[in-house]
């Protein structure tokens, strides 16, 4: 697993392509947006925040890489923000004496570049993994990145809601001063989103993917105790493929494997997962799911038919989806051996999702964490 | 699996029900047209032509090689912000809102039964954020009719009932008043306040499509029912009941706005009402705790933002509640065997 999360040492370009456009921190990765959308309502008070936080971005990942490799992991992430106070602060009192407008404008949201998410993100995945001159031109690549958008963003705010560009009047368009709200800062967020992705598709398609694989949610593994002689489930534990597949497209298409459909899940296996996994997604799928089951296309003449219906896995449900061939009676023996083992099956209202989703998310971003903390050999970069 | 023929009949439905929205929206923009000259009728055509303008761009520049359905949705906004606007508004600013609810708030999702808010609602709200002061200055009626004038009397703050109401004013109801109310002959939106009018409207809806009416009775009621329990000002509750109900632009959206076919709109009668409920209670605490004087297009956004989640809940506590028949098979064999065996 380590190895996967390896950074590829690519050539320079590359860097900046992914920095700038394909991982692009805010409209791609979602990350520190919100002074943008809070404090960039003109194009001056962007620039200001946008240099600023360039500083403190190059600063600490050079400073994380060169120094804090060894050091424990709370005490760096403390360290990063430190780093970015002292940048900060004689900005700050120098705004206060010299341009107290300025100050008011980017208000708390200048403080608070010192606790940047993505500062302290980019610190742990890349910085204390790789070389400083590696470390150098992503952070580079990354600041570009956020700050064009930044500059963009409070372009746009300040053109539409205050008919003005740099404080100088442009009287095309009556201000529509709402845009210099929030929800303004959303608003131009989306559009640049979309319009980002609209060229990566059209000029860079073989990085395309790349930026759908990072708005999709982490792979959730299921753990199926299965034969590999047989490919019958057993008592032996192995690694299931990736359910992803059924979990998004539930109503649409299953790529169940055929273990999970011909086979009765074991009294030790791990439910739990499965139908938490099955509603991490939207809660329309779990409906869908129940829909086609229990349509009337496809009855399920099972007594406990109602029962089961939450109770159970949508994979267990999915597989006597996809087995329409099958008599009613197998699929009702089917179902009705999932209900032997009503202790491993989470408690929750039939045919909605477990209550409890939330804590899954958790346990799957503590497992995300742990992985981050592995050790991981540094990477060079190999062209400049 | 849907077939072509299916969705065919779909695309033609929608059409229909569309059409069938802008036929009702005739007789308010009569009643405009009545009140307010050439104006009003002005603006109802730049904002209806903007939107279809606005759409048939929108189209060609993110899907060029497609030829999507025309619904007619696109009139249907922009007759709706027209409609809730004051007819003395300015043309290039109604045209913007109209842009807002076209480009902002309709076309990143493909089409008003896509997106997750009702694009009228959007575009409203967006006029109201930015140009508040012209929202918000009704004219004064004209005195004689003057169908063809292209001028209406300047806005004036704080001319509406809504304002009134909102800075504490009561008012003592007599049936010249009433009169006044329901046929909408007081400063307001233009095409909003012939309450008349608009329950004719509602009576064509309930051959129509009746099933949109649980959510204009359930928002109408939430309304009623907050006005006639915490009347504001020094108003009876009988007066406020009345005067909140036929101020701004409460039943134009009840028909209009909250009962909109959006992306999450709830489809079975009880979740209609609740829906409306839910929006009448929170177009009613932004009317006493908001800043503006109406906040109705901000409940229907809220409503349409929150409603999802809401919705889900809900339902889980109405299953929770009214529980399933634990085993089918053996309430039948009680009815049948079982049965005889009581007996």
């Amino acid at each position: 697993m380590p190895a996967n999360r390896k950074q590829k040492a690519g050539p320079l370009q590359d860097v900046f392509l992914k920095g700038i456009l394909v991982h692009n921190p805010i409209l791609v990765q979602v990350i520190g947006i919100c002074p943008v959308v809070a404090a960039a309502v003109s194009l001056r008070a962007a620039a200001l925040l946008a240099g600023i936080y360039t500083l403190i971005l190059i600063l600490t990942e050079v400073i994380a890489s060169a120094f804090l490799k060894k050091t424990i992991r709370w005490v760096r992430v403390t360290l990063y923000m430190l780093i970015g106070l002292v940048v900060i602060s004689p900005f700050s009192c120098y705004l206060e004496k010299n341009n107290a407008g300025i100050r008011i404008t980017v208000g708390i949201y200048l403080s608070l570049l010192a606790a940047n998410s993505l500062a302290v993100l980019r610190c742990e995945k890349i910085a204390v993994k790789n070389t400083v001159k590696y470390t150098f031109f992503d952070s580079l690549a990354a600041s570009i990145g956020y700050s064009a958008v930044f500059l963009l963003v409070g372009f746009i705010r300040e053109l539409v809601g205050n008919g003005t560009i740099w404080d100088k009047p442009v009287r095309f368009l009556p201000r529509a001063s709402g845009m210099l709200m929030p929800f303004g800062g959303f608003i131009v967020l989306g559009f640049l989103a979309a319009t980002l992705r609209a060229v990566v598709i059209r000029r860079y398609p073989q990085h395309a993917k790349a930026m759908m694989i990072q708005i999709n949610p982490m792979p959730v593994t299921l753990k199926v105790p299965t034969d590999p002689a047989t490919d019958k489930i057993s008592n032996d534990t192995a690694e299931a493929p990736v359910i992803n597949t059924l979990v998004t497209e539930a109503g649409t298409e299953t790529d169940v494997p055929e273990a999970l459909e011909n086979a009765d899940p074991p009294a030790d296996s791990e439910p739990v997962n499965e139908n938490e996994t099955s509603e991490a997604e939207e809660p329309g799928v779990q409906d869908k799911a129940e829909a086609i089951t229990h349509g009337e296309d496809n009855p399920v003449p099972s007594e406990s038919s109602e029962e089961d219906s939450g109770e159970h896995s949508s994979i267990a449900e999915e597989s006597s989806l996809n087995t329409e061939q099958e008599p009613p009676q197998e699929a009702s023996q089917t179902q009705a051996a999932h209900t032997d083992t009503p202790q491993d099956q989470p408690e929750g209202i039939p045919g909605h999702s477990n209550p409890d989703l939330i804590d899954q998310r958790f346990m799957d971003l503590l497992h995300f964490l742990e992985e981050c903390d592995t050790p991981s050999e540094g990477n060079k970069l190999t062209d400049s | 699996m849907p077939t072509e023929k299916t969705e065919l009949s779909a695309e033609k439905q929608i059409k229909k029900h569309y059409l069938n929205l802008l036929f009702m929206l005739l007789a308010p923009a009569v009643m405009a047209w009545y009140y307010y000259g050439a104006q009003a009728l002005l603006l109802l055509a730049v904002c209806t032509a903007g939107s279809a303008l606005f759409d048939l761009v929108g189209v060609k520049f993110t899907l060029p090689r497609a030829k999507p359905p025309y619904d007619f949705s696109a009139f249907f906004t922009g007759a709706v912000i027209a409609l809730m606007l004051p007819a003395s508004f300015p043309l290039g600013r109604a045209a913007i809102g109209c842009a807002f609810a076209i480009i902002v708030a309709k076309m990143p999702f493909g089409s008003t039964h896509n997106a997750p808010f009702m694009p009228a609602a959007a575009g409203f709200a967006f006029l109201c954020v930015c140009w508040p002061a012209e929202v918000f200055n009704y004219p004064a009626i004209a005195d004689k009719f003057a169908l063809f004038r292209l001028s209406t009397a300047p806005g004036v703050a704080g001319s509406s009932l809504a304002s009134m109401l909102q800075v504490g004013d009561s008012m003592r109801l007599s049936p010249i008043n009433i009169l006044h109310l329901l046929t909408g002959s007081i400063p307001g939106p233009m095409g909003s306040g012939a309450i008349l009018v608009l329950l004719a409207a509602a009576f064509y809806f309930l051959f129509t499509r009746a099933s949109a009416l649980y959510n204009s009775f359930g928002f109408l009621f939430a309304c009623g029912v907050v006005a006639f329990l915490f009347p504001r000002g020094a108003n009876s509750s009988l007066s406020s009941l009345v005067l909140e109900l036929c101020s701004g632009s409460l039943v134009f959206a009840a028909l209009f706005l909250v009962n909109a076919e959006t992306a999450e709109s709830p489809q079975k009668p009880l979740p209609r009402l609740m829906f409306g409920m839910f929006t009448g209670l929170l177009c009613m605490l932004l009317r006493y705790f908001g800043v503006f004087e109406e906040g109705v297009c901000f409940a229907v956004l809220l409503a349409n933002a929150v409603w999802p989640f809401a919705g889900i809940r809900l339902d889980k506590l109405r299953k929770s509640v009214i529980k399933p028949p634990a085993n089918p098979l053996a309430e039948a064999e009680l009815e049948t065997g079982g049965g005889a065996d009581a007996r």
